[in-house]
C-alpha cells in the first residue's frame, strides 16, 4: 500500500470514483430487472438440442444455434492477427527466434510439456460435443504450446512456412464460409445445418477454428517482438568451469 | 447453501474485490499485471461457482492467460527504452 496512491491526481481519481459509483448503481438497478426464472429462448433451445448435432448446450448454441456470431468472433480473430502483421510489416513469425536456452531441464521439460498440451487441446475440442470445452478453450491451450515452443527458443515455431502459416491463420474463418456456402447449395438457409451431419459439420468446424485460434494466438505474442537477427545477437554466456 | 459454501462465496468475493483494487492502484506495473491474472484466476473461481464452467475455462484461458502475457508484454515495452529499429529492417 505504501508505493500506491500519492502520485495519482485528486480529482482525476475523485473523478473515477464518481463514475465507478454511478456505474455500480445502474448495474444494481440492471441486476433487479433480470428475472428470476430463466426465460427468454431458453425453454426453445433446450428443445432443438436434440437435432443440433451435440449434447452440451452452450456448445450447441454457439457452434449451431448461433453460429454466425462464433463465425464473425473468428473474423476479429484473424482481423487482430491481419492489424500485427501489417504493423509490423511482416507476413509470417521467421527470424523472430530466442536464442535456445543452454538449460537441459528446459529442453526436457519442454519436450514433455508440448506434446501434452497438444494432448490437451484435442481432448478440450473433442469435450465440447459433450461437456464445458470447445474450440476457443482448445485454440488457447495450443497456442500457448506455441509460445511455449518459442519462449524456449525451440527453431521449430519460426521457421514455420510463411504460406502454410497464413492459412492455418484463415482456415478457421475459411470452413465456416465454406460450411455456408455448401448450405446454400444444398437449399438450406444460410449455416442451418441438417441434423444429421451437424455434428460432424460442427467438429470440423471447431477442429479449423481452434487451428486457427491457436495460430492467431501464438502469431499475436511472437509477432510483436522485435527481429534479432544473427548479427546483432549478444553472445550467450554458458558458465564454464 | 451450506456454510462451507457461504464462506467460499464470500471469499472468493472478497479476493476479487481486494484483487481489483490492488491492481488498480499499484504503481509497478509488473506487480499490476500478476494481480490481473491472479484476478483472473479467482474470476475464473467465481464462474465455477455460478455454474458457468464454459466461462470459467475461457476466463482462465483467455482472460488470465493471453491477456496476462499480453499485458506482460506490453509492461515490458513501457519499462524499456525502446531499441533503436534496425536500418536494415524491411
Amino acid at each position: 500500500m505504501d508505493s500506491t496512491t500519492e502520485c495519482i491526481k485528486k480529482p482525476l481519481s475523485v473523478l473515477s470514483a464518481l463514475f465507478a459509483a454511478v456505474v455500480c448503481v445502474f448495474l444494481a438497478v440492471a441486476l433487479r430487472e433480470i428475472p428470476d426464472e430463466p426465460g427468454g429462448l431458453t425453454a426453445a433451445a433446450a428443445a432443438e438440442i436434440p437435432r443440433s448435432g451435440v449434447e452440451h448446450p452452450v456448445t450447441a448454441v454457439l457452434l449451431n444455434f448461433r453460429v454466425y456470431d462464433t463465425w464473425l468472433e473468428v473474423g476479429v480473430l484473424l482481423m487482430a492477427a491481419m492489424g500485427m502483421l501489417l504493423f509490423q510489416r511482416r507476413s509470417d513469425l521467421r527470424d523472430i527466434r530466442l536464442m535456445p536456452s543452454p538449460e537441459p531441464v528446459l529442453h526436457w521439460l519442454v519436450r514433455l510439456l508440448f506434446p501434452m498440451l497438444v494432448l490437451v487441446s484435442g481432448y478440450l475440442l473433442w469435450m465440447g460435443k459433450f461437456a464445458a470445452g470447445g474450440a476457443f478453450q482448445a485454440g488457447v491451450v495450443l497456442g500457448s504450446g506455441g509460445v511455449l515452443l518459442w519462449l524456449a527458443g525451440h527453431p521449430s515455431l519460426t521457421n514455420f512456412p510463411g504460406r502454410l502459416f497464413r492459412s492455418l491463420l484463415i482456415v478457421g474463418f475459411l470452413s465456416f464460409l465454406l460450411a455456408s456456402i455448401a448450405n446454400m447449395a444444398f437449399g438450406q438457409a444460410i449455416l442451418a445445418f441438417p441434423p444429421a451431419y451437424a455434428g460432424t459439420i460442427i467438429l470440423i468446424l471447431e477442429a479449423a477454428a481452434t487451428l486457427s485460434i491457436a495460430a492467431t494466438v501464438s502469431a499475436l505474442i511472437i509477432g510483436l517482438q522485435p527481429v534479432v537477427r544473427d548479427r546483432d545477437r549478444a553472445p550467450i554466456h554458458v558458465p564454464s568451469d | 447453501m451450506t456454510l462451507n459454501e457461504w464462506l467460499l462465496d464470500g471469499l472468493i468475493v472478497f479476493a476479487l474485490i481486494w484483487l481489483a483494487l490492488k491492481a488498480l492502484y499499484t504503481r509497478d506495473l509488473f506487480k499490476a499485471v500478476f494481480l490481473f491474472i491472479v484476478f483472473g484466476l479467482i474470476m475464473a473461481l467465481a464462474w465455477v461457482r455460478l455454474k458457468a464452467p464454459d466461462i470459467a475455462l475461457a476466463e482462465a484461458a483467455i482472460g488470465a492467460g493471453l491477456t496476462g502475457v499480453l499485458l506482460l508484454d506490453a509492461a515490458r515495452h513501457f519499462n524499456r527504452p525502446r531499441p533503436t529499429p534496425h536500418p536494415a529492417e524491411k
